[in-house]
Formats: C-alpha cells, sequence, structure tokens
C-alpha cells in the first residue's frame, strides 16, 4: 500500500496555523480520493510536550487524553479551531501533523490503539479507518 | 517563559550556534569528532568563545539565552548522549 508521510514545520516560526493544516489536509484528501487504490496517511510527531525547554519534564498529559477522546466522538475538525498560540502553551505544536491528517479523514471516528504517558511525552496510536 | 512562545525564530547573530547543534544533531561524522575533540570540533564552525563555552558547559539555557533553538539544543544533547551512554536511548 502507498504511504504518504506528512511533513509539517512545527518548530520553526512561522509555523502554519491548525487551520492551514487542516485545510491542506482536506486538500490532500481528495486528491487522494481520485485515485484507485488505497493509501495510508501517515502524520508522526504529536505529543511531545516541550522538548528541549524548562517545561519538558511537565507534560499536559490531561490535554492529550481530552484530545484522543475528541478524535475518539469523530470531532477531529475541532482541532483545526485551536490556535498555534494554544497548542504552544499545551506543549503540542507538533499536533499540527494531526490537524493535516483530520483535514484528510473528514469526520471520521478514531481508532485509538494506546495512550502511554512518560516522564516528558505522550505516545499514542491512532488510526482512522476511512 | 510565561506569555513568550516556547520555541521562536532563532536571531541572525545565533546562526553558527545553531549551525553547529544541527551538525550535532544530523551529522555523525562531526559528533563524532566533536566527541573526540570538541575544542577541535567547534572551531570547525567558527563558534565565538561564550557560544563554545556555554556549548561546551551543556548549559541549555544559557545556549538558549544566546539564541540557540531549544529543539536543536535538546536533540544534540540526547544524540550525544545516545553515543556516550547508548543505554541512554531507553530514557528517551
Amino acid at each position: 500500500m502507498p504511504i504518504v508521510p506528512l511533513h509539517v514545520n512545527v518548530y520553526l516560526p512561522p509555523q502554519p496555523t491548525p487551520r492551514r493544516c487542516h485545510d491542506w489536509g482536506r486538500a490532500l484528501g481528495e486528491i487522494l480520493r481520485a485515485r484507485p487504490e488505497r493509501i495510508a496517511l501517515m502524520a508522526s510527531g504529536g505529543m511531545s510536550h516541550f522538548p528541549g525547554t524548562d517545561r519538558y519534564a511537565s507534560p499536559e498529559f490531561e490535554y492529550d487524553r481530552r484530545l484522543l477522546e475528541t478524535l475518539k466522538a469523530g470531532h477531529g475538525r475541532e482541532l483545526a479551531a485551536i490556535t498555534g498560540e494554544e497548542l504552544d502553551k499545551m506543549g503540542n505544536i507538533e499536533l499540527r501533523t494531526w490537524a493535516t491528517v483530520l483535514g484528510a479523514v473528514g469526520d471520521a471516528k478514531a481508532d485509538v490503539y494506546c495512550y502511554e504517558p512518560s516522564w516528558h511525552h505522550g505516545n499514542a496510536v491512532v488510526e482512522w479507518p476511512v | 517563559m510565561s506569555g513568550e512562545p516556547h520555541y521562536r525564530f532563532p536571531p541572525a547573530s545565533a546562526y553558527r550556534l545553531n549551525r553547529c547543534l544541527f551538525a550535532l544533531k544530523s551529522d555523525d561524522a562531526f559528533r563524532a569528532r566533536f566527541i573526540k575533540d570538541a575544542h577541535a570540533a567547534k572551531g570547525e564552525l567558527g563558534l565565538d568563545a561564550e557560544d563554545a563555552a556555554a556549548l561546551l558547559r551543556g548549559d541549555r539555557d544559557a545556549l538558549v539565552a544566546r539564541g540557540a533553538h531549544p529543539y536543536l539544543v535538546f536533540m544534540a544533547d540526547l544524540r550525544l548522549r545516545m553515543e556516550r551512554e547508548p543505554v541512554s536511548f531507553e530514557f528517551f
């Protein structure tokens, strides 16, 4: 199966807004749906929480868990409405990659296979079967 | 850091410092030279004395205050630790 890895600038300003990421993902989804084969979109990164800063040992795990519940309910488009400032505040600036794939999968409900916090990261594996 | 974004665009004055951190993160040969002889390796990239001192101390706050991008500081340090103490990867 062809895999399309998504790369988004998340660490070097000016980063794209989550809205722009979502819009790009939606456009990408339209292009890929026009193709005959099944294709996997892969969005890595996300819940890394402040690497390289003095907040690295203070991850916002509850924010992650609330977000995963939102995605399980099929409300992923809410991520597009989050501002870049909020992502930065919660240490989740890498979620721009998730916002991108969410644009492509629309309102599909996420299968959350796991969420494992470490002392600084939340590690999740999520699939949107569409 | 309240009110300020955690990741800012680095100032041009920190170009050499960030280039060095990027090389430590991504350039295996440079990282190996740095581990073997840090003083000689930092000289390759023309770091000034204060940048070099902060780098050699591994002083994150000083590096960031001098314009280093926090993510590069983090990744450079991680790659150095992984190479010096391979077991550190287990705690990443």
